[in-house]
C-alpha cells in the first residue's frame, strides 16, 4: 500500500509540475532593477524640438534657483509611466486571475494589466499610469497602454506604450517598453529594463514609501515659475502676510 | 499507463489541497469589494459604534474635537496633504477595495489610498524593526474558512481607532476576522481594536462587502496638494514654517 501511494504522489508531483509548464509563466513575487552590465543608461531619448525646449527651460530654473527636486517630486505626483517600472526600490508582481498588478514602492498608484481585455475599454479615464492590456504569447507577455492625462515630464495624451516581457534562462525578468508619443518622441523610443528577484525575509513586502509635500518647496516653486513668467499658482498677497504676520495661534493646545 | 494517470490526477489535486492549507475556501476573497456600511460623521452604522476611550484619552480628545471645529476645520489635516488615509481607514471607506491572493500573502489596495497593504501569511510573527506605519505590519493565516490578521506597529499621525480623533499612541493593535458568506458575495470583517492606554477596552466593529461585478476594475484616485488653495489650509498649520 505504501509503495503504491508513494508511487501515485509522484506520478502526481509530476502532473502538476507539468500543467505548471503549461500555464503561464511565473513572474510573481518581488523583484529589484538589475540592469546588465554596459546596460545601465538606457539610450537617449529622441525628443522632439518642443520636448527640448521645455527640458532646456526647466533646467534653466532649476539652475538659477539651484533646485534639485523637480516639479513631480515636490508635488509627490505619481511615478506613472515609464517612471514606475524603473524604480530604485523594489517592484512586487502580483499574478491573479486575468490579471496583473504591479506595486512599485516608488509609486502612489498601482498599476493594472488587464488580461481579459482584448480592446481598451471606452470608459477608461485618462490617468496617470494609464489604462493597460495584455496578453501572453508563449512566454512572452505583450502589454498595450494607452490613456495617459499628458501631466508627467515627457509625457503627452498622445503617449502609447508597448511592452515585451519575459524571463531569461537565468531567472531574470525583462521589459523592453516602447514609448511612442509625437509630442515628446521623433520615432518610438524603446527602452530596456531588467530585474532580479528579489529574496529573503527583507524582500517579502512591499514597504511603505510616502511622498509629503513639503509647504515651503512647493511654495517656492511657485514663486520661480511665476518669476520666470510661466503659470503659477504663487500668490504675492498671501505671501506677504505670511511671512510679515506670525501665524494665528490655536485655540487650544493641540499635543 | 493511462488508468495510472487518471486515478493519479484526482490524487495530485488532494495532495495540492492540503499543501495549501493556508489559502481562502473556495471562492476565494480575490476581487474587488464594496463597503455596505453607511458612514455618517465618522460613526458607521451598528451598535457600540463608538470607541470606548480610557478616562485619561476622553478629556485630551474633547480638547483636539473642540479646537478643530472651533478653528472651522472642514477637512481633516491629513486629507489636505494628500497623507495616506492608513488602517482602518483603507479598508473601513466607501471607494473600492481589492484583495489579491497569491502564495503566501494577501495584498489589498484601496482607490482610497496612496500605499498599499500586505497582509503575510508565512510569518508568524511581527517584524519589530520597522518604523511605525501608516498601515502597520499584518500578519495573518486561515483558521478553517476565517482569515485571522494581526496589525501592530501604527504610526502616531493618525488615531488608527475610528471615533477616537486626536489619539496619538504606538500601541493600538487591529484584529481582523475576515469570513465570507452568502456563496462568496459577501465578506464579512470583524475588526477589533486594542490599547490598553487609550480604550477602556477592547472594541469591535464589524464592516460588511459585497462583491462587485466581475469587470469591476480599480480607478485612479489620486490626492495633489492643492498649491492655489494652500495659503488657507497651511496658515494656521503650526507645522508651517514659511521661508527658505
Amino acid at each position: 500500500m505504501r509503495s503504491r501511494l508513494t508511487a501515485l504522489s509522484v506520478l502526481a508531483s509530476m502532473l502538476l509540475s507539468a500543467g505548471a509548464a503549461l500555464a503561464e509563466p511565473d513572474i510573481t513575487g518581488m523583484w529589484a532593477l538589475s540592469q546588465p552590465e554596459g546596460q545601465t543608461h538606457q539610450p537617449p531619448a529622441p525628443l522632439t524640438p518642443a520636448a527640448q525646449a521645455k527640458a532646456a527651460q526647466t533646467n534653466k530654473i532649476s539652475a538659477a534657483n539651484n533646485r534639485l527636486i523637480g516639479e513631480a517630486h515636490t508635488k509627490c505626483w505619481p511615478a506613472g509611466m515609464p517612471g514606475l517600472m524603473q524604480p530604485p526600490f523594489g517592484i512586487e508582481f502580483l499574478q491573479t486571475k486575468g490579471r496583473i498588478t504591479i506595486l512599485s514602492e516608488v509609486s502612489n498608484l498601482p498599476r493594472t494589466i488587464y488580461l481579459d481585455e482584448k480592446t481598451h475599454s471606452e470608459s477608461a479615464l485618462p490617468g496617470w499610469n494609464g489604462h493597460s492590456i495584455g496578453h501572453w504569447e508563449g512566454n512572452t507577455l505583450l502589454v498595450d497602454t494607452i490613456g495617459f492625462n499628458g501631466r508627467n515630464n515627457r509625457v503627452s495624451e498622445k503617449m502609447h506604450i508597448t511592452e515585451k516581457m519575459y524571463l531569461d534562462k537565468e531567472g531574470y525578468l525583462h521589459d523592453e517598453l516602447t514609448m511612442d508619443d509625437p509630442v515628446n518622441f521623433t520615432k518610438p523610443y524603446t527602452v530596456h529594463y531588467r530585474y532580479k528577484k528579489a529574496v529573503g525575509v527583507e524582500a517579502s513586502e512591499v514597504m511603505e514609501y510616502v511622498c509629503e509635500v513639503d509647504p515651503a518647496n512647493l511654495f517656492a516653486f511657485e514663486q520661480e515659475q511665476k518669476a520666470a513668467g510661466l503659470a503659477s499658482d504663487y500668490d504675492p498677497a498671501w505671501s506677504a502676510q505670511a511671512f510679515s504676520a506670525p501665524a494665528p495661534k490655536q485655540t487650544a493646545s493641540a499635543k | 499507463m493511462l488508468r495510472s494517470l487518471i486515478l493519479a490526477a484526482p490524487f495530485g489535486l488532494a495532495l495540492a489541497a492540503a499543501s495549501a492549507a493556508n489559502a481562502a475556501p473556495s471562492p476565494g476573497i480575490t476581487g474587488l469589494w464594496l463597503l455596505d456600511q453607511r458612514v455618517y460623521d465618522s460613526v458607521y452604522d451598528q451598535d457600540d459604534a463608538i470607541a470606548p476611550l480610557s478616562d485619561a484619552y476622553k478629556a485630551k480628545a474633547e480638547e483636539i474635537r473642540k479646537a478643530r471645529v472651533d478653528g472651522g476645520a472642514v477637512l481633516s489635516d491629513n486629507g489636505k496633504k494628500c497623507l495616506p488615509i492608513g488602517m482602518p481607514g483603507m479598508v473601513t471607506n466607501e471607494f473600492a477595495l481589492e484583495f489579491l491572493e497569491t502564495p503566501g500573502k494577501v495584498t489589498v489596495i484601496s482607490e482610497n489610498s496612496p500605499i498599499t497593504r500586505t497582509i503575510s501569511l508565512t510569518r508568524k510573527t511581527h517584524d519589530t524593526e520597522l518604523e511605525p506605519s501608516w498601515n502597520g505590519d499584518s500578519i495573518g493565516h486561515w483558521e478553517g474558512g476565517t482569515l485571522v490578521v494581526e496589525t501592530t506597529n501604527l504610526n502616531e499621525r493618525i488615531p488608527h481607532i475610528p471615533t477616537a480623533g486626536g489619539v496619538s499612541s504606538l500601541k493600538t493593535k487591529i484584529t481582523e476576522r475576515y469570513h465570507l458568506e452568502d456563496g462568496g458575495k459577501l465578506l464579512v470583517n470583524r475588526m477589533t481594536f486594542e490599547n490598553p492606554e487609550v480604550l477602556s477596552r477592547p472594541w469591535s466593529l464589524t464592516f460588511r462587502y459585497h462583491r462587485a461585478e466581475g469587470d469591476a476594475q480599480l480607478w485612479e484616485y489620486v490626492c495633489e496638494v492643492d498649491a492655489a488653495g494652500w495659503s488657507e489650509r497651511y496658515a494656521g498649520d503650526p507645522q508651517f514654517k514659511p521661508g527658505k
